[in-house]
């Protein structure tokens, strides 16, 4: 319905995981917090629970550990869900990329729907990426 | 009629108690207890339907003999119990005080009797006096009292199978059990319907003896230890007993008739009056008496629920409840009020600290007691009225709670409530009906809360003071809450399952009980107005007090001068906004999910998490209970010398 | 007045108080971003919110926080309507007391770390604000003459001269109903976080949304109750300014303090709070006030 999918866009809850990254992505994505982006004035708050987050950010390449984590905190996350993915590491295993604990990007284990590139990726790349990933929360369901 | 009905709720318990202790046979003995309910119960209700009241029966002086020489058995045999366990365990602070207080109370009631009373017996018209408020009382005793005693039938099964297993226990003690447990039901109605004050202590004592008998009835260490404490502070009421009755026959009065001196209440009666709230305030295990209450809970649940919540402790408060219009308006009345509220105040808070359920329900016991009390020193015809409701809500849903906490208990073999946690996964039925029990004492629209309300009313506007007593109230009320709703939320908390949990196995002589008696506060608080009108109103007007000035009942609201409780119409709309979401939602079993470990969870349906070293671990939850800061170590050091100064000042202000 | 009006400000009050909360809670995120040198969300945002939880995919940690969500919010509209029919001030207290109960109540069932700490650290809240409000009520009827809230309106004189001492305390009580820093320690609005989310961890999705439109209600009642204090007289409007101006002082005094311990919390509430009521019960029954 109309009124329920302009909701879903306007009030992305985001959960931000570090899957192995170095931080210099998370450093990015929470600057975005700050009052110099403010991405709440788009509705978007930094929630740290799976159940009440619409969006997952995850940084870092996954690695055998960490999968495992991963994947419980997307089960726990309720429909309709994003993923975006911030940095080369989560795309592809960025600098990481063959190493023997590393399984790759992000999409190894779990399904991405934005992939930002960028080492590390800008605030403005993944203000962006999360209003891309708003148009896949739009679209739930139809 | 009324000898007959008095014979049978008097002494046919007590004569059913003495056939009891010389069966052995579990299914006879049974049928005498139901037997014995059955009698109670109803000839307790044909009591409300013999015309006027007050009815006045004297038995003659055969009865009094036989409660003069009965007294002084009784005495002889606290002597006894006590010098034996002087001679077996040793020299202790409990023996030496039982035998310095039977002395005390013996001796001055002997002098009485035999020297200052005209002729022995002493013979006072009327003996017994049947009106409202005892009728109140032998019902609850009547109805309350037989249902727990039919419960400890099962109960005490289960009690004793499992002490054989244990290898505790050799051969059945139960003949004991049912014989004290029987005469006690019917001293009890003896002491609510007793007029003359010789006979008022001689139930009284009875009502000890059965505590100690039934404290000490698994005969542990600290059984015998909690026994003897009971009995010598109880014997501190007897002391307070035979004084005033000796103060009271060498008083301008010169009667020993208990509704003589309440309809005096000359000013010059207050040290004896004081002497009777004493035997009061030490029954009803108010501060610093608190210990032998705490202490009562080894006994087995029936006992606790029995003695401890719905029958001898109210003794206590019944007895200052009817002598409240002799002390209406003194300065003694204020201070039982302040008094009422420091106990109902420290009790709470020293409730949260708990971990053992039984030490929990004792604690709010001794708090809503302490409301009764607050009430009676209140001392308007509303406080009178809210502490008689609260004396009939409280024994209901109190009683209820110990016969659950022992049905669960029968089923975890634990009295924690650490192991509680989960059991309505468990046992839904037993859990749902505890957790609608403690809903009972704490919300709208239940009885208890009604009484809440109405005390908070009461006080309000009756002075200076009723700033204190209103400051004691509401922070009392707060902290009650909190500790009430910690145990239903670890009755509740369990990891997800799927679908409904399976119901357990129905036990009448548990379940059955206990679904009478929350049918029965369920049903008594939405007809409160009712309930007001045809035993509570009366009583007030029999004391003296106008029952129109208390409460006004129309469409069956309570209404009072300055507040109005539609009972009816806030029952219906909690109950829909409760039950509705119960019954009609349904977690369906996809949407059953685990909850959030930091994304660390093994897999739904364990409680397992993976930690240090990749290793399952079990997630262990637990309550909140302050114990370093709220526990009884940290505060009973001024908790003991708060009650005995406040006793002080009581008896300073009398004697002023 | 008569039946009907009071059944149809009840139905009003029913329908209109979330619009306000809601609209309130926004105006708070908005206000708050502009103190934080920010930009901030559209005023309608919760609205957004909620009808977007109303919308998500329920996930359930244990069925009794069904129950209890389901029974938060109508407790508490019960609450509202009682206040909204002019009945008992300590009875609408009462009820609004059991609705807020069911909230640490539905957290403590599910066994969870977090959801245990925050539903403990909830009732310790409620430990520290209920006294407050209940003794609140006190002054209030003995100034008007009685509990009933129509009592207010037929004593016909304002009750904040007589009574700010108690206006104060309540302000106290408000701060931690409201959940704003210092008193923010069980699970709080979006940019309070204590333990994951406290006693809301895990509620999720259309179960959140119902707790809070809860929390909507009951912060309009809270307002309500402070705007009695100026409802009659010629000045009524006053009580518009009141509360609003209550809760812009909440606003302010959340951005200036950070989250303190329960301890202090409890202290705090008892000691001011309680103190104050106590005063000015204490005044008015010795004829100063």
């Amino acid at each position: 319905m109309g009124i329920l999918s302009t909701a879903r866009m306007k009030s992305p809850w985001l959960l931000h995981f570090d899957c192995g990254s170095c931080n210099g992505c998370d450093i990015e994505i929470l600057a975005a917090l700050t009052p110099l982006y403010d991405i709440e004035r788009f509705g978007i708050v930094n929630m740290g629970n799976p159940k009440h987050a619409d969006v997952l950010l995850v940084t870092g390449p996954a690695n055998h550990r960490n999968y495992r984590v991963l994947r419980n905190l997307y089960d726990q996350m309720p429909d309709p869900k994003g993923v975006i993915v911030v940095g080369t590491c989560g795309c592809t295993g960025g600098v990481f990329h063959n190493c023997p604990n590393v399984l790759g990007g992000i999409d190894k284990v779990i399904p991405v729907d934005v992939y930002v590139p960028g080492c590390a990726a800008r605030p403005e790349a993944i203000i962006d990426a999360v209003v891309l990933a708003l148009g896949k929360l739009k679209a739930y369901g139809k | 009629m009324i000898d007959s009905l008095l014979g049978l709720s008097i002494f046919f318990p007590i004569i059913a108690g003495f056939i009891c202790l010389g069966i052995k046979n579990h299914k006879a003995r049974g049928s005498i207890v139901f037997l014995t309910a059955a009698v109670l119960i109803i000839s307790s209700i044909f009591y409300l339907r013999q015309g006027s009241f007050p009815i006045e029966h004297s038995p003659g002086p055969a009865g009094d003999w036989i409660i003069l020489v009965l007294n002084y058995v009784i005495l002889a045999y606290f002597l006894f119990v006590a010098i034996k366990d002087f001679a077996q365990r040793g020299i202790s602070r409990h023996n030496v005080l039982t035998i310095a207080l039977t002395l005390a109370a013996g001796i001055p009631l002997a002098i009485f009797e035999f020297s200052q009373a005209p002729h022995t017996p002493l013979e006072v018209a009327p003996t017994l006096y049947v009106d409202h408020l005892s009728t109140v009382m032998c019902l609850i005793v009547s109805i309350i009292g037989s249902l727990i005693a039919v419960y400890a039938i099962r109960y005490m099964k289960d009690h004793e199978e499992h002490r054989m297993h244990l290898g505790e226990l050799k051969e059945t003690t139960q003949p004991r059990f049912f014989f004290f447990m029987l005469i006690f039901l019917g001293a009890m109605n003896g002491l609510v319907f007793a007029n003359n004050l010789i006979w008022l202590a001689f139930f009284w004592e009875v009502t000890t003896l059965a505590c100690y008998g039934l404290i000490r009835h698994d005969e542990t260490p600290i059984a015998i230890t909690n026994a003897f404490r009971a009995l010598w502070m109880c014997l501190i009421g007897s002391v307070g007993f035979s004084l005033a009755i000796m103060f009271l026959w060498n008083s301008p009065l010169n009667t020993i008739s208990l509704a003589a001196v309440i309809e005096s209440g000359a000013p010059v009666l207050l040290l004896p009056i004081a002497l009777l709230c004493l035997a009061g305030l030490t029954k009803a295990a108010q501060v610093p008496f608190q210990s032998w209450l705490l202490g009562a809970m080894v006994a087995p649940t029936p006992v606790s629920a029995l003695l401890h919540s719905s029958t001898m402790v109210n003794a206590g408060v019944y007895l200052v409840l009817r002598i409240a219009p002799a002390f209406q308006g003194t300065h003694l009345s204020t201070l039982i009020a302040i008094y009422g509220g420091a106990v109902f105040l420290i009790t709470a808070i020293l409730a949260i600290s708990q971990s053992e359920g039984k030490k929990v329900l004792a604690y709010s016991t001794i708090g809503n007691l302490g409301l009764i009390i607050l009430c009676a020193g209140i001392n308007t015809s509303l406080a009178i009225a809210v502490g008689i409701m609260l004396l009939i809500f409280h024994a209901i849903s109190k009683g209820l709670l110990f016969l659950c906490a022992g049905a669960i208990e029968h089923h975890i073999w634990s009295r924690d409530i650490e192991d509680m946690e989960g059991t309505a996964t468990k046992f839904p039925v037993l859990t749902g009906i505890t957790i609608a029990a403690m809903f009972s004492m704490l919300v709208a629209p239940f009885g208890v809360l009604i009484t809440k309300w109405g005390a908070m009313e009461a006080a309000t506007g009756i002075g200076v003071w009723s700033t204190l007593v209103l400051v004691l109230l509401m922070l009392g009320s707060g902290a009650t809450t909190v500790f009430w709703a910690k145990w239903i939320g670890r009755f509740l908390c369990h990891s997800p399952i799927p679908g409904r949990a399976k119901r357990e196995p129905f036990i009448p002589l548990y379940h059955g009980i206990l679904l009478i008696l929350i049918g029965c506060a369920v049903v008594f608080s939405i007809l409160i107005a009712p309930v007001y009108n045809g035993v509570i109103a009366p009583s007030l007007t029999e004391a003296g007090y106008n029952a129109a000035s208390a409460f006004t009942t129309s469409a069956w609201f309570l209404k009072s001068s300055i507040g109005i409780f539609a009972a009816w119409p806030i029952f219906i709309i909690i109950a829909l906004a409760l039950l509705i979401p119960l019954l009609a939602t349904k977690a369906k079993p996809e949407e059953s999910h685990a909850s959030y470990m930091c994304g660390e969870n093994v897999e739904i349906g364990t409680d397992e998490f993976v930690a240090v070293a990749d290793e399952r671990t079990e997630l262990k939850t637990g309550g909140f209970y302050i114990e370093n800061m709220l526990g009884e170590g940290n505060l009973n050091r001024f908790v003991v010398p708060i009650g005995v100064v406040l006793l002080v000042i009581l008896f300073v202000l009398v004697v002023i | 007045m008569s039946t009907g009006w009071l059944i149809g400000s009840a139905v009003i009050a029913v329908i209109v108080a979330p619009l306000i909360g809601g609209l309130l809670r926004g105006i708070d995120r908005k206000l708050t971003a502009h103190m934080q040198g920010r930009i901030g969300p559209p005023i309608i945002q919760p609205f957004y919110d909620v009808i977007k939880l109303l919308g998500k995919k329920p996930m359930v940690a244990g069925g009794a926080q069904l129950v209890f969500a389901y029974a938060f919010l109508a407790l508490i509209i019960t609450a509202v309507v009682f206040f909204a029919l002019r009945q008992d001030l300590l009875v609408v207290l009462f009820i609004l007391f059991f609705g807020s109960l069911c909230l640490p109540i539905g957290a403590l069932s599910v066994k969870s770390p977090y959801s245990q700490f925050g539903g403990h650290r909830e009732l310790l809240q409620f430990l520290a604000y209920e006294p407050i409000l209940l003794l609140a009520a006190i002054p209030i009827a003995l100034k008007a003459g009685g509990f009933p809230i129509a009592n207010i309106f037929e004593y016909g004189q304002p009750l904040l001269p007589n009574l700010w001492i108690t206006f104060i305390a309540l302000l106290i009580a408000l701060a931690i109903v409201m959940r704003k820093s210092p008193f923010d320690i069980s699970g709080s609005e979006h940019a309070h976080q204590e333990l994951v989310r406290g006693v809301i961890t895990e509620y999720s999705g259309p179960y959140l949304a119902l707790i809070e439109i809860g929390h909507w209600y009951e912060m309009v009642l809270l307002l309500s109750i402070l705007g009695l204090f100026w409802v009659v007289g010629s000045l009524w409007w006053l009580s518009i300014i009141i509360a609003l101006g209550s809760w812009f002082i909440m606003l302010i005094v959340d951005n200036i303090t950070t989250r303190l311990t329960w301890s202090w919390m409890l202290k705090f509430a008892w000691g001011a709070g309680i103190t104050l009521v106590a005063l000015n019960i204490l005044f008015i029954n010795l004829g100063w006030m």
